[in-house]
């Protein structure tokens, strides 16, 4: 490990100004050794890397400023020299720069989202200290506590669970999202309300005074921003209660945990009850002790999450259990989008590299022709090194350029991408000094790494080529080589970045072909929850969505109406342990989990579930006694009761109900479109009162053009009630699958890109090389070769390479297709005919470059090429 | 001009004030900054030989051969030249005089109240 940053140091002092490196740096690695052996790792290899960096800044401070002070042959002479040359060829100085300007802008653009979702700091002190406490939805307030009291690693644990409330005043009646966290939740992240007190312990004591804490916005929206509504109660309705006294005020600038959150509440559980062991639903999230690195916490929480398993099987499931761990909470926040932002790095990367190798092929076609002008400065003393400062100078400024092009299109961009990336804060993401550096940074590699290896070669060739001035119609076989070495990686790199947009777009499309299980035709779905303030029992729940279910079939156009406690691909996961009859138990006592959803009579109709046998659930059913009747899934009736499931028992919700299945119907796409079937139950609304349900009403015509008649069909029973999320189910389908399909978007408009620059790049060098050689076919031709040959030989070496290339980037397909299929959700590994298809693409595309100019070359006229030069 | 020579940055005073007392080489010169600010002040790589090169580069150091012995190629001494000496006792007085400032104006700050 120390031998590893060693040669990492010795890398980095390959950075240094030479004049610098050369006098010290043999001394500075030796130094860096004893260093090293006398610190802690990560610390000693931390302040080396910040040591070197700011030497780095230093030394080619006072490097250029001696260059720029060097009078006449100094920098600032370069400078305006490359800039009347970049001036005077207009066009290819433009080619060059809207090439790199779309690779850097592409860039630019990507890296502001992966900078503002994954690596900028959580707006927390110490925020690379917070980790989130894996398995995600494991804790009760019991094992919450407990994890407070028993985890060294960790000084703070708070929990934290999604809630929706109702909010009425000040303005209309709406849905607000909100957390409910444990008291000493602020306290782990270190912040505290602007106005007012945070949670106190006992706020989360059973029977406490129901309080709430605003964010900033909510409380200048709804409440007038004035400091008089501390104290006061406000109507924020959830879990039953109406009305919460204000206590604090969370800071402007306060980012909430969970994107959207606007108000917190308190846990509230009763130790007593059986919610307080059993019920699982609080992400924790934790911070390190002092001195302790995550890794240590990862492997306490692991051994810890076990434990608790042996302790006893019912507390965590064993897939549960062997996910325990930490994960820094600034990747768990970041999510899968995490996996979506760093393959689109990838891609733009390849756009970038492709971009700089064909500039690198037009600055090595330019150096050839400006032989005469290379030959005559080293004729008249300028020496190989002055040459080549000279000419990576051009290279440098052209970079630059690129670069502010690039910049322009990411802010011109940002609108555009900020709208295509809907998991992502806007406020997340700004064109900032750090994105500035970033694009600067990267234009000034791009100069280097296009513009290093055909300055080398110019300076050499000019150096040497001093005695022969005036022959430019000469092959430079070194030059001719790179360049095709070139084109083969361009093609090679736009064939894997096409194949990888082939890929993420067929996968979409057949994840969108995929059958949900039900039909989602017009069917129009809304949010509502029963006010606490006029429904406060669960019987009074049952009956007022008895109540709107019947007022919205009663509206004209409507087929079926029934509520379902979450939406098929929704989001948000809601599981029990089942119990089925006949079923045996694997030695640790392990119960199968099953998918679980609350459904009032009518759901399933109004979804167009398909029933295989038995009956769906009736208005009946909704006030029969224990044991309840059930719909199941065939996944569920398949696997316990493979010969006939209807009549069967089991027991669900932790073994405290007795249910039997009256129907089956075929697999739902609940979880996503994308996700493995597994067990679900349909359960009547009685067993569990949710107090907020998904409202779906099948339509005949236009869903979302019945939305003003059954929101008034909701008001009709209760006003005031907000009816949120209004969505079509084919947009909620479409939405499930969003993530995936803007990456696909994306690497679709990366792939063209690609592809362009590469096809852009084999005509260049392929006609260039057709110029070049015109006196040679012409010579050809004169002495009796036919048109077709001479098009065959220039088509020859151009196709060839094109092939290598092809061949180069589908051999590296596969790891590409495991790259992405591994991180991307719904992403398959390969797709059959795709490769061949990109691959063919790709040749026609590389060999039409090819054909237009070897069509020019057979049409040479012998007489006038040889007097061409 | 000469009455207020311009300030010496801190780590250049330092490599200056390590050597007072004899030729070091680079290590030796850490080792010393080190002890003498009991830890709190531990140059990397690049500050001490950033410092030192432009030292050199002002002819206040000079590099000399190592003591007999001392056939480690990699280690370099260096010793002040009289320039080098003058510039740490001008730097010296330089503080001095702004302590004294310091001193006249914050009594506070000196007495420990």
């Amino acid at each position: 490990m120390r031998r590893a940053v060693l040669a990492l140091y010795r890398a980095g002092l390959l950075l240094l100004p030479p004049t610098f490196r050369r006098a010290y740096g043999a001394a500075m690695l030796a130094q860096a050794r004893v260093d090293l052996a006398d610190a802690t790792l990560p610390r000693g290899a931390v302040r080396l890397a910040t040591d070197l960096l700011a030497s780095l800044g230093r030394e080619w401070t006072e490097a250029a400023r001696g260059l720029l002070d060097g009078g006449p042959s100094g920098l600032g002479q370069d400078v305006r020299f490359a800039t009347r040359t970049l001036r005077r060829q207009p066009v290819f100085t433009a080619t060059v720069v809207v090439t790199l300007g779309l690779g850097i802008g592409a860039n630019t653009a990507i890296f502001s989202v992966v900078d503002g979702v994954l690596l900028r700091a959580l707006p927390y002190p110490e925020a690379d200290r917070l980790v989130a406490v894996w398995p995600s939805k494991l804790f009760n307030r019991d094992l919450m506590d407990r994890a407070g009291r028993e985890l060294r690693t960790l000084t703070a644990v708070g929990g934290t669970s999604g809630r929706v409330f109702t909010v009425t005043e000040g303005g209309a009646p709406a849905e607000v999202f909100g957390l409910a966290v444990t008291p000493d939740f602020f306290d782990v992240l270190r912040v505290q309300p602007a106005l007012g007190r945070g949670f106190r312990a006992d706020d989360g004591a059973p029977g406490a005074e129901p309080v709430v804490i605003l964010s900033h916005r909510l409380w200048v929206e709804r409440y007038g921003g004035s400091a008089a509504v501390l104290g006061t109660t406000v109507d924020v309705q959830s879990e039953g209660v109406a009305r919460r006294t204000v206590v604090g005020v969370m800071p402007a600038d306060h980012r909430a945990i969970r994107a959207g959150a606007e108000l917190w509440t308190p846990v509230v559980t009763d130790p007593a009850s059986d919610d307080y062991t059993n019920r699982s639903f609080l992400d924790a999230v934790g911070r390190l002790a002092d001195g302790v690195d995550r890794a240590a916490a990862d492997a306490e929480v692991a051994a810890w999450t076990q434990a608790l398993r042996d302790e006893d099987p019912g507390m965590v499931a064993e897939s549960d259990a062997a996910r325990g761990g930490v994960l820094a909470l600034s990747d768990e926040l970041a999510g899968p989008l995490r996996f979506h932002l760093v393959a689109l790095a990838a891609a733009v990367a390849l756009v970038l590299l492709i971009a700089c190798a064909n500039v690198a092929n037009l600055l090595l076609a330019r150096t050839r022709t400006r032989r005469l002008e290379l030959g005559v400065r080293t004729a008249l003393g300028a020496g190989r090194g002055r040459l080549l400062r000279q000419l990576m100078t051009e290279s440098l400024l052209l970079a630059a350029a690129g670069g502010l092009a690039g910049l322009g299109l990411a802010l011109a961009t940002r609108g555009a991408l900020l709208g295509l990336l809907p998991g992502v804060r806007a406020e997340d993401v700004t064109l900032d000094g750090r994105v500035l550096v970033f694009s600067l940074a990267i234009s000034a590699a791009a100069g280097l790494l296009f513009g290093a290896g055909p300055s080398l070669r110019a300076a050499r060739a000019g150096a040497a080529g001093a005695g022969r001035v005036g022959r430019s119609g000469q092959r430079d076989r070194g030059a001719a080589h790179l360049q095709q070495v070139l084109v083969g990686a361009e093609v090679a790199m736009a064939l894997v970045t096409v194949f990888a947009a082939g890929l993420v777009v067929l996968s979409v499309r057949d994840l969108m072909r995929t059958d949900p299980g039900f039909d989602p035709g017009p069917v129009l779905t809304v949010r509502v929850t029963a006010p606490a303030s006029l429904f406060p029992e669960d019987d009074d729940v049952l009956r007022y969505f008895d109540e709107v279910t019947t007022a919205i079939r009663a509206v004209p156009g409507v087929d079926a109406a029934g509520g379902v406690g979450r939406l098929p691909m929704a989001g948000g996961r809601s599981e029990i342990t089942i119990y089925p009859e006949g079923f045996e138990p694997g030695p640790g006592g392990e119960l199968p989990d099953a998918t679980h959803r609350v459904v009032t009579a009518g759901y399933a109709e109004a979804m167009g579930f398909r029933l295989r046998e038995g009956r769906l659930l009736a208005e009946a059913d909704l006030q029969a006694d224990e044991p309840y009747p059930v719909v199941v899934n065939a996944t569920l009736a398949d696997r316990f009761w493979p010969d006939g499931a209807l009549g069967r028992a089991f027991l669900g919700r932790g073994g405290v109900r007795w249910l039997t299945v009256v129907g089956v119907v075929e697999d739902v796409a609940e979880e996503g479109l994308n996700a493995p079937p597994r067990p679900a139950v349909y359960i009547p609304h009685q067993d569990w009162a949710w107090r907020t349900l998904f409202l779906a009403v099948r339509t005949r015509g236009d869903a979302r053009a019945a939305l003003p008649a059954v929101r008034a069909a909701v008001w009709s029973v209760a006003p005031d009630v907000p009816v949120a999320r209004e969505a079509s189910m084919e947009e909620v389908v479409h939405r499930s699958v969003a993530d995936t399909r803007v990456t696909g978007t994306l690497f679709a408009l990366f792939g063209a890109l690609a592809l362009l620059l590469g096809a852009v790049g084999v005509y260049g060098v392929m006609a260039f090389a057709v110029v070049q050689r015109t006196r040679e076919f012409g010579v050809r031709l004169a002495l009796g070769a036919t048109r077709g040959d001479v098009a065959r030989d220039a088509f020859r070496t151009s196709g060839l390479t094109a092939l290598i290339g092809i061949a180069a980037g589908a051999a590296a397909t596969p790891a590409v297709g495991g790259a992405l299929s591994g991180s991307l959700e719904g992403v398959r590994d390969s797709a059959p005919g795709l490769l061949a298809v990109v691959a063919l693409v790709l040749l026609g595309v590389a060999l039409t470059a090819t054909w237009l100019p070897a069509r020019r070359a057979a049409r040479v006229d012998p007489v006038t090429s040889l007097r061409a030069e | 001009m000469a009455a207020d020579p311009s300030p010496v940055p801190p780590a250049e005073f330092r490599v200056l004030l390590a050597l007072l007392d004899g030729a070091k080489h680079g290590h030796g010169i850490k080792l010393d900054i080190r002890e003498r600010t009991a830890g709190r002040v531990d140059m990397g790589p690049g500050t001490l030989y950033g410092a030192i090169k432009r030292l050199v580069r002002r002819e206040w150091l000079v590099e000399v051969a190592g003591p007999a012995g001392d056939d480690d190629d990699r280690k370099r001494y260096y010793e002040l030249t009289a320039d080098g000496r003058k510039a740490a006792a001008d730097e010296s007085a330089r503080l001095e005089e702004l302590l004294a400032i310091a001193r006249a104006k914050t009594p506070p700050l000196t007495e420990g109240a």
